[in-house]
């Protein structure tokens, strides 16, 4: 099986320095990048077309919240004819922004902080 | 009137009332009575004309008679003279003799055997000489009679031989019983008329005729003047034998009729003119006869019905005696009124059956009555009835003084009102009863209409509640809108104008001030009534509910403010949530890590990572802590802060930073500017928006703040303006005010302090609003609570 790449939006870096480091134990996933806020990862999108397989997206950011980037990303797949399986990780437990997530097709998951090793498995399977 | 009178007076009146053939009567009358007259007048007349012509006839006949007899004489006296041998001896002596003696004789002559021998005068007279007149014709039958009978025989008048007329007597003579001739006279024929006096007969009624037999021609000769035919005339004749005439007398009028017709004519106008005048004369008297009877049967028609509507009204009525008030006459209704029959009656008066209570009124009235000031007056009173009992009635009384001088009455029309009485005590009862429960409702029970401003009808609530009596309301059509408080009034009238028009019912709450000034809430409820077509009339039912109304506010309030901190609290939870379960999850992971690290090195890092968590862990306790503490604190002292100290100091805090990156702060504060709040509070406010205003400054320009203060309503705002990057609100407006809400990749922005900010703010019910465009700037305006305690009640 082909490996796949993951890529972390997320302001947070000690999230994002874990995740990684889990990511990289797991070796479930080809390759990792992260991003600090939708606007800085939507940048890279547009200017490289270099959408990954996965995205764990956060959604409480500065700038741009996790929102916004879906709204502006599902524009950009639609655009480039590029598609990713967008995962939510949110420490947020509150049942709107679950509903909320449901109406966006590109999300494929909801997932609550943190994510461990048997959540990036599930990730890595279900894809 | 005796029998014979009303026969008498009958049959008159027959007449009089017929002119036309009373009229005729009359006429046929007179015309009859005349005729009658003249017909006996004309008899009388007629007689005495026969009578006179019949005398007259006599003296003519006489007179005729005694000419014949003078001739005779000479005859006789010419026949003596002949001698017995037949000569005649001195004729002519004898003969003028003879004619002196007669004047009449003309002529003498003696014929022997019947020829004129002897003839005196003979001068003249010659031609007749020998002349044998049994020869003539003319006269031969004369002669011949003459001989037979022995006697004078006057011939003619005839033409004489000798010229003229004449009239010839011849006397036969015998001698010696032999026939010997004829002696003869001729008389001249006028002279003969003149001596019998005929010629001189003049009369206006008669005249006289003479007629003889013409021997030759058989045929009735007249001699006299007027020769017409009489037979159709009224006449009287005697036959004259000696000369065969006949002697007449005629009435000179043609017929005697004639005489009387003119007379008829006479009576039958004289009887018709009186027919005529009898009719014009009797047609007036008839005329007001006719007229006459009509009235009176009018009169009497009229009295009829009035009889019988004074017996049969419906309404009571009595003749009374203005004088001492005793009844004179009631009609059948009245006695049913007061329940004395007709004779009771008479020995009552109207002061006995009236209440007391109502007699000094009606005796008022009377007296005016009485001294003709008034014809008529109406009142309403009580009498009492037979059986005691009080009967109310409405009575109009009208002065009577026309039927007898000496009797001052007035009568009365009395209507049974008890009915009406009642009704009208019932309906006082119940509307004083309806009254009483309005004025009983807590609440102004109010009516007005459209056309007019101002109010027909107010409870005397009113005056409980709003300080206002009725008749204060009613007086000024304006009060209502006078005393709606000031911040109310011009919503109000539109709302209720806007509702009227439309007849809307409507149901709204406003406040009014009471006289003596304090704010009265009032819920108005107001419907709209179709009275009449065409007339709305608003009813509306003012209540108080200044109490209700405040316990609502402060429930408001209340509410607003748990509602507020429920918010808050479910803001602070998720606050909570997201940012421990991020530092916990981080944790989690963590630890996780460290598990599966085998490599020293690395746990060692991750430990590391894992003690800066902590920290960040404890960072954010102490945030929310912060949070927490001003959020619960709800009694934060209040002090009055002098705003341009706390600006002074701010600056003076910030100082260095605002020389490093030269901001100019142009403060236009005044120093007299006090705001109420928490010193603490008020420092940490100014600092944080200072602080914003220099960490979000535009790169690319100086950074300006400009400080400004005005009153607006019950706050005194505090406007803090910069000239930086700006804020996107559009995007970012909800998330301003938020924890942990950043959005700009500033490194040091955390998301707390406009959070704390505004918390701040809230807690001394103060507010904060933003106005920026994005590159240009920010203006923040802090709105400090000033208004009072009362004053808090807002809509």
């Amino acid at each position: 099986m082909q490996q796949k790449k993951i890529y972390i939006i997320d302001d947070d870096p000690i999230y994002k320095l874990v995740t990684k480091k889990l990511i990289e134990k797991s070796s479930l996933f080809s390759e990792t990048k992260e991003f600090s806020n939708g606007s800085e990862a939507l940048n890279y999108f547009e200017n490289t077309t270099d959408l990954p397989d996965i995205l764990l997206l956060d959604l409480e950011m500065p700038e741009m919240d996790g929102w916004e980037f879906l709204e502006e990303f599902c524009s950009l797949e639609n655009k480039i004819h590029k598609y990713s399986s967008i995962y939510i990780a949110s420490s947020s437990i509150a049942v709107e922004d679950k509903e909320k997530s449901k109406k966006y097709k590109c999300v494929k998951e909801f997932l609550s902080k943190p994510i461990n090793m048997d959540k990036l498995k599930h990730i890595a399977h279900k894809d | 009137m005796t029998k014979l009178e009303k026969k008498i007076t009958v049959i008159s009146n027959w007449f009089l009332s017929r002119p036309k053939t009373t009229g005729v009567m009359v006429f046929s009358v007179f015309f009859v009575i005349l005729n009658l007259s003249i017909f006996f007048k004309y008899q009388i007349s007629k007689e005495n004309e026969e009578h006179e012509m019949v005398n007259l006839l006599h003296v003519v006949k006489k007179n005729i008679e005694q000419a014949f007899k003078n001739n005779y004489a000479a005859l006789i006296t010419l026949a003596l003279s002949i001698d017995d041998s037949g000569e005649p001896k001195n004729f002519e002596k004898i003969s003028e003799e003879l004619l002196n003696k007669y004047e009449n004789i003309d002529l003498l002559q003696l014929v022997p055997d019947g020829v004129i021998k002897y003839t005196y005068p003979l001068k003249g007279n010659e031609a007749v000489i020998n002349f044998n007149i049994l020869n003539d014709s003319l006269n031969r039958e004369a002669a011949l009679k003459a001989i037979k009978s022995k006697t004078v025989f006057f011939s003619g008048p005839l033409k004489l031989r000798q010229g003229g007329l004449g009239i010839v007597g011849r006397l036969p003579i015998f001698k010696k019983g032999k026939f010997w001739g004829f002696s003869a006279v001729v008389l001249k024929y006028d002279n003969f008329i003149k001596s019998t006096g005929i010629a001189n007969f003049k009369s206006d009624k008669y005249y006289l005729q003479l007629s003889k037999v013409n021997p030759l021609t058989r045929k009735t000769e007249f001699f006299l003047e007027n020769k017409s035919d009489f037979s159709n005339k009224k006449f009287k004749e005697v036959y004259l034998p000696e000369g065969n005439w006949k002697l007449y007398v005629i009435s000179k009028n043609n017929s005697d009729l004639h005489e009387i017709i003119p007379l008829i004519i006479l009576a039958f106008l004289f009887s018709l003119l009186s027919g005529l005048l009898t009719n014009t004369l009797l047609k007036r008297p008839a005329e007001l006869q006719r007229l006459l009877l009509a009235q009176k049967t009018k009169i009497e028609e009229s009295e009829l019905l009035f009889k019988s509507i004074f017996e049969h009204a419906g309404l009571g009525i009595v003749h009374t005696n203005s004088s001492n008030g005793k009844f004179l006459y009631g009609n059948d209704k009245f006695c049913e009124l007061i329940g004395y029959n007709h004779d009771e009656i008479k020995d009552l008066d109207f002061m006995r059956l009236t209440h007391p209570e109502d007699l000094p009124n009606d005796l008022y009235y009377l007296e005016e009555l009485r001294k003709g000031n008034i014809a008529q007056y109406s009142l309403e009173k009580r009498f009492y009835h037979k059986s005691g009992k009080q009967v109310w009635v409405r009575i109009t009384i009208s002065r009577l003084s026309v039927i007898d001088q000496n009797l001052v009455s007035h009568i009365a029309i009395i209507e049974d009102i008890s009915c009406r009485k009642e009704a009208e005590f019932e309906s006082l009862k119940s509307k004083k009863k309806i009254n009483d429960i309005i004025d009983s409702i807590d609440g102004v029970v109010w009516e007005g209409n459209l056309e007019k401003p101002g109010v027909s009808f107010v409870s005397k609530k009113s005056e409980i509640i709003l300080g206002y009596t009725p008749e204060e309301w009613l007086n000024n059509p304006l009060l209502w809108r006078k005393i709606l408080h000031p911040e109310d009034k011009e919503w109000v009238i539109a709302f209720t104008d806007q509702n009227a028009k439309s007849l809307k019912p409507i149901d709204f709450e406003y406040r009014l001030i009471h006289k003596n000034g304090n704010v009265v809430w009032v819920r108005d409820i107001v419907s709209v009534y179709h009275e009449e077509e065409n007339i709305k009339k608003f009813r509306g039912i003012l209540i108080d509910i200044t109490k209700s109304k405040q316990f609502e506010l402060d429930l408001n309030n209340s509410l607003q403010l748990v509602t507020e901190q429920n918010k808050r609290l479910l803001n602070f939870s998720h606050i909570v949530s997201h940012n421990l379960r991020s530092h916990t999850s981080n944790i989690e992971s963590l630890i996780d890590l460290i598990e599966i690290t085998e490599e020293e090195q690395e746990r060692k890092e991750l430990m590391e990572l894992l003690k800066s968590v902590s920290k960040t862990l404890n960072q954010t306790m102490d945030n929310l802590n912060q949070v927490v503490s001003i959020q619960t604190d709800m009694n934060t002292v209040l002090e009055k802060l002098n705003l341009n100290q706390y600006i002074k100091k701010t600056i003076e805090v910030l100082r260095h930073k605002i020389i490093k990156n030269d901001v100019s702060i142009i403060n236009n504060v005044s120093n007299e500017t006090f705001v109420k709040f928490n010193p603490a509070y008020l420092e940490s406010i100014l600092l944080n928006f200072f602080s914003n205003a220099i960490r979000y400054r535009h790169p690319d320009r100086k950074p300006q703040i400009i400080l400004d203060s005005y009153i607006e309503n019950n706050y005194i705002v505090l406007e803090i303006k910069d000239n930086g990057i700006g804020i996107d609100l559009n995007k970012n407006g909800d998330k301003l005010f938020g924890l942990y809400k950043t959005f700009t990749s500033y490194k040091d922005s955390k998301g707390v302090g406009l959070f704390i900010t505004k918390n701040q703010i809230d807690a001394m019910k103060g507010r904060v609003e933003v106005e920026s465009v994005l590159d240009v700037g920010s203006n923040f305006k802090i709105y400090f609570n000033n208004a009072t305690e009362e004053n808090l009640h807002h809509r």
